[in-house]
């Protein structure tokens, strides 16, 4: 009997265990929507069956388990079925279903505004995402601006083809150019800077406007142009992109990605352009645009594990260009020709570090560069050489002071610059070193029901010591938000900004013209104040979404270097200011949802850029249009297969250098002031399947030209020669077509 | 006393059931994406997770789905998709501060969905 009691004692035991071990004979869990609330009758079934069951009228439900990973339905009227994967040892399940009327509503507002400024951010920054940058051809980075009213785009001259930009009414060189974070290309570069960076290697740009971050130096007076390029473990694994135009134009982009297993994943992007054509629509013996080619490959290494990530880039490139005159002129030996050839290599890194002491606010990031760049080119009978070497280095710590509602961030930095320069036979070599370090805290105040801060402040200061100069120079930067609400916003921000200038490489169009140049003697750094306020606010008109948003900027200059083109048409002094100088800016920006997929956006700023020249009186700056207008209409058809994407640019006039001593029989008509003209652009986007894309469109189609574009064409060794005065497109109409392909999926 | 062993077994099993089905009976298990891209995310993800009343918290960084076992009268699933999208990581429910994602490190910043705001 003894024995029979243990057995029965060890069996009851052992069922007790085993039962415990051996996975629940029923799979029970509830199902609720996303508010949480229990859904009473939703069919839960394993994928692969028929047969299921529903929840009772407490939300739950109860299936026979299964003894291996198989994936479950849930569906329920009105709502999207969700699908979860369950493994053997999972019990007792929480399922949410999402309504389906909530994700038409993120569907149709995750189409969003492409070129947005938020409400949350706390500095004046507009995004151009990538979407945006597809609705323009966007060859190269200085050609992606063209749907955006921030930042105005032009030729800087007749003859090489470079494209300047303009913001807050200044001069591009008065923004800080940086690339992932990381200020590059100044120096001997600065003129070239955007046509480095190819159109498909963007993954998008972030214009911040007036007083920004001092995490990357003392720079960016009218504000600072950040871009993102496309990283390997994101890209398409294979990406290619070919377009031609009429204006004699090829490209083609090659992206290759590999997203390792483990940790590692590089990427190599390559790109080819050249231009090939003999035009002169003009008809003034000039070459429209000159022949270009330009070879760029970035190879990008980047690895990642739980406690770093690195990332090594090493970029290089070729790009040359050949135009000028076309046949020499009776009786003047010799051609105005135009030869520009440029060389670069640069090489950069960055590691960080998070969690460090175990908190995930403290964070760690350094970065080196370095870069070699050589240039020469030939405007006639001027010959203009450089070579420069840059290094950088930067170390960033980020951490929060008792909460996160304070952060600080602490960052020195080193930058060297060796340039050695020449212009015919006068020398410009300089070195400059400058090492510095910074400061920056930021408040963020919550607010509960806003359910995100509602009032941030950012202060932020640096010190550098500049070894050109010989200066310690201190730059105090204030930004700082506050939301009426989480669609209205406003944003001020005021602070000082440095430029060491480089007057050759940033007045390289000048040789573009046989003026003499005149330099003053104590050129020294440029300085400025700037002082901006920003209003958003995002709301309906009729039930569809809109936007509305204007700055107002102001940049007053301590020290500003002119460039007087006006004292006389043969000559150019460069010299300081000698009264007040300054540019006011107003933007205002509308865009509208008017239908689904039908974006429109109304533009209008006005510049007002003044400086007091050396006599004495306060003019306008030459070449800046004090009103400019912008409308884009964008339309995308609701399964993504079409886009259609227009816009028309409205310059006003802009005020010429002063050409009243210039021989008529040299100038033609070339105004006072330019007129007002429009130019429309229009693109349209047809998508094939998932791989292939292809865009047919068209610049300039109303063909506004500027027929008189070089003063003295007809005698290119006149002491008035001058291709720098650059108003409207040069160029009339231009078609063209390209195409995307990615096997992986665009 | 025959009886007596016999009841002390029966009690002893009855017991174990009990209190093994004590252990089971609060916790549940939860599914849902979260977007991120690398290991560093994992980690960050995983602590923002376990907030009171989260027993387990686990990030597949190649589906992107976080595993949760929770116990439903401390913690709802709301309130993890809030804490995750506080420390940068979107959610289908929660978005992330713009601010706090642009403090991401570089390599851990995912492509995010666009969203008007």
């Amino acid at each position: 009997m003894k024995k029979i009691k243990a057995l029965i004692a060890g069996l009851i035991c052992c069922l007790n265990f085993l039962h415990a071990q051996t996975p629940a004979s029923n799979l029970t869990g509830i199902v609720t929507d996303d508010r949480e609330e229990l859904l009473i009758g939703a069919t839960v079934f394993w994928k692969d069956t028929k047969t299921g069951t529903v929840t009772d009228t407490s939300g739950r439900f109860s299936l026979p388990a299964r003894d291996v990973e198989a994936t479950l339905v849930v569906q329920y009227v009105g709502h999207s079925p969700a699908e979860v994967q369950v493994l053997p040892t999972e019990n007792n399940l929480w399922i949410e279903v999402t309504g389906i009327a909530r994700i038409q509503e993120v569907t149709v507002s995750g189409h969003g505004f492409d070129n947005h400024v938020s409400t949350l951010e706390t500095r004046n920054v507009e995004s151009i995402g990538s979407r945006e940058l597809r609705k323009a051809p966007c060859c190269n980075l200085s050609e992606s601006f063209e749907t955006n009213g921030a930042v105005d785009v032009a030729y800087a001259n007749a003859l090489t083809g470079v494209k300047e930009i303009q913001m807050l009414g200044l001069r591009g060189v008065y923004s800080q150019f940086m690339v992932e974070n990381r200020p590059t290309m100044a120096g001997i570069a600065t003129p070239f800077a955007f046509e480095y960076v190819p159109g498909t290697w963007l993954d998008g740009i972030q214009l911040a406007k007036g007083a920004s971050s001092v995490k990357n130096g003392n720079a960016g007076i009218a504000g600072q142009i950040n871009i993102e390029l496309v990283k390997p473990h994101l890209d398409k694994p294979v990406f290619v992109n070919a377009f031609s135009s009429t204006e004699g134009r090829g490209e083609l982009n090659v992206h290759l990605n590999h997203k390792g297993k483990g940790k590692v994943s590089n990427g190599l992007l390559l790109h080819g352009s050249f231009v090939e054509n003999k035009w002169d629509m003009n008809d003034d013996n000039f070459y429209d645009s000159p022949s270009r080619r330009q070879l760029n490959g970035l190879y990008r290494v980047f690895y990642e594990s739980p406690k770093m990530c690195a990332q090594f880039n090493v970029q290089a490139l070729t790009d040359q260009r050949e135009g000028g005159q076309i046949n020499p002129l009776e009786g003047v030996p010799g051609l105005f020709g135009i030869r520009q050839n440029n060389d670069r290599v640069e090489v950069w890194g960055k590691v960080g570090y998070e969690g460090i002491g175990g908190k995930p606010y403290n964070q760690l990031g350094n970065m080196v560069s370095a870069s070699w760049h050589r240039t020469s080119s030939l405007f006639g009978p001027n010959t203009y050489t450089a070579e420069q070497q840059s290094f950088y280095w930067q170390s960033l710590y980020q951490t929060i002071i008792g909460t996160t509602d304070h952060k600080i961030v602490a960052a020195p930095s080193f930058q060297y610059d060796d340039i050695r320069e020449s212009v015919n036979d006068g020398k410009l070599d300089r070195r400059e070193a400058v090492p510095g370090a910074m400061l920056e805290y930021t408040y963020s105040r919550p607010n509960l029901s806003m359910e995100m801060p509602d009032l941030v402040v950012v202060l932020g200061a640096r010190a550098d010591w500049n070894s050109r100069f010989d200066r310690l120079l201190f730059t105090p930067r204030l930004s700082a938000k506050y939301n009426f609400s989480q669609s209205s916003i406003v944003r001020v921000s005021a602070g000082r900004g440095f430029r060491s200038p480089n007057l050759m490489a940033e007045n390289i169009s000048l040789l573009a013209s046989n003026r003499t140049l005149h330099f003053a003697y104590d050129l020294g750094l440029e300085e400025a104040w700037n002082y901006g306020l920003n209003f958003t606010q995002n709301f309906k008109i009729a039930r569809r979404e809109s936007s509305f948003s204007i700055d107002l900027y102001r940049t007053d200059f301590v020290k500003q270097i002119l460039v007087d083109v006006d004292q006389s048409p043969t000559q150019v002094f460069f010299y300081h200011a000698t009264g007040p100088s300054f540019s006011n800016s107003v933007l205002a920006t509308l865009q509208y949802n008017l239908l689904k997929g039908l974006d429109l956006k109304l533009a209008y700023k006005w510049n007002d850029a003044r400086a007091t020249f050396s006599d004495g009186v306060l003019r306008t700056l030459p070449l800046v249009a004090r009103h400019r207008g912008l409308i884009t209409l964008d339309y995308t058809t609701p399964d993504k297969n079409w886009m259609f994407n227009t816009r028309v640019q409205i310059v006003g006039p802009q005020r010429l250098p002063d050409n009243s001593q210039v021989p008529h029989e040299y100038k033609h008509d070339f105004p006072e002031t330019s007129p007002t003209f429009a130019v429309l652009n229009a693109q349209v986007t047809r998508r094939f399947g998932k791989k292939i894309e292809v865009y047919v469109g068209g610049e300039n189609l109303n063909g506004y030209q500027q027929h008189a574009a070089i003063i003295a064409a007809n005698d290119p060794g006149s002491p008035y020669f001058n291709g720098s005065q650059i108003w409207a497109p040069m160029m009339g109409q231009v078609a063209y077509i390209g195409v995307r392909f990615a096997p992986a999926g665009l | 006393m025959k009886y007596g062993f016999f009841f002390s077994i029966l009690i002893v099993a009855l017991g174990f059931q009990t209190s093994q089905a004590q252990t089971d009976n609060n916790a549940m298990t939860t599914k849902f994406k979260v977007y991120g891209n690398c290991g560093m995310c994992e980690k960050r993800i995983e602590k923002a997770a376990k907030i009171e009343g989260v027993t387990q918290a686990d990030w597949d960084v190649d589906s992107k789905m976080l595993t949760l076992v929770f116990d439903p009268v401390k913690v709802k699933p709301g309130q993890v998709h809030k804490a995750v999208a506080a420390v940068g990581h979107d959610t289908d429910k929660e978005r992330a501060d713009d601010a706090v994602y642009d403090a991401l490190h570089e390599c851990c910043k995912y492509e995010r969905r666009e969203v008007n705001h």
